[in-house]
């Protein structure tokens, strides 16, 4: 690797390159695609112009996560200020648990054989296999996907989660529950079954 | 430890995948830990699924860090 600085536009390549994942976490802030694309959009600017202070200590994502986090507290702000809030209707889980009961026999068992998956780690080096987890998380149900990134990819904990979702634990439980099996599968099928 | 016999239930399959989800976001009691043991000594099917389980959040934290985009220095 050379040492001169790159240009403006291999950056601004790179940087987009995490747009996705920006405005998927984006998403499961604000419940708002458009809002979320907004927001995305001005943390990218804002990454951009800011670019020196991004230190490498960090991975790129992680750095841009943390710009990103600070707009859509910002955005927040200004909503709120701007009109009062709108109590959301709650989430109602039963169409997840129907779903989940699907999945069994009336004994209890689950319906379907699972098949062993041939060395999952290699798949974690491979970007067309991080695409297809993208598709599967986008074909979850809206409340399951955003509940699921919430917990997995950002890792908060389910307490907070619920509390900013306005759901019961045992509900929070089950959407995460059935965003897994779901998940599961989705994977499977797309990717390991033909990897063998 | 306040009565350390934890209690042991046969589970379905569906009881077991419940809890072998909720393991990741809460702690199980010691009665629903040994009862899920049990039932993952002899159900393959389950045993896969929980594995299955660990690596999506594998997954999920390496997608967080940025996996599945080359991560380059700037």
């Amino acid at each position: 690797m050379g040492d001169a600085p790159k240009s403006k536009d291999r950056l601004f390549l790179e940087i987009e390159s995490h747009r996705g994942y920006m405005v998927r976490f984006a998403t499961a802030k604000l419940r708002d695609a458009e809002q979320a694309e907004e927001v995305v959009q001005e943390a990218l600017l804002a990454a951009l112009d800011a670019v020196g202070g991004f230190a490498g200590q960090s991975t790129l994502r992680t750095w841009l996560t943390s710009i990103l986090k600070f707009k859509i507290v910002d955005f927040q702000r200004r909503v709120i200020s701007e009109r009062a809030h709108i109590a959301q209707a709650p989430d109602d889980d039963s169409a997840d648990t129907e779903w989940l009961d699907r999945q069994f026999d009336q004994t209890g068992h689950w319906k379907m054989q699972f098949s062993e998956w041939a060395n999952p780690d290699d798949a974690l080096q491979q970007q067309q296999f991080f695409a297809i987890f993208e598709s599967c998380m986008d074909k979850l149900p809206k409340t399951a996907s955003r509940v699921f990134f919430k917990r997995e990819v950002m890792g908060i904990e389910t307490e907070e989660i619920c509390k900013e979702e306005e759901i019961s634990s045992s509900n929070c439980w089950v959407i995460l529950h059935r965003a897994r099996v779901s998940l599961r599968e989705c994977l499977e099928r797309n990717w390991f079954q033909g990897a063998k | 430890m306040e009565n350390a016999v934890p209690e042991v239930i046969d589970l379905s399959c569906k009881e077991a995948a419940r809890l072998m989800s909720q393991r990741h976001d809460r702690t199980l009691t010691p009665g629903e830990t040994e009862s899920l043991k049990q039932h993952l000594y002899v159900c393959l099917n389950c045993t896969r699924f929980d594995r299955q389980l660990d690596f999506l959040r594998r997954l999920a934290q390496k997608y967080a860090a940025g996996g599945g985009v080359e991560d380059h220095p700037i």
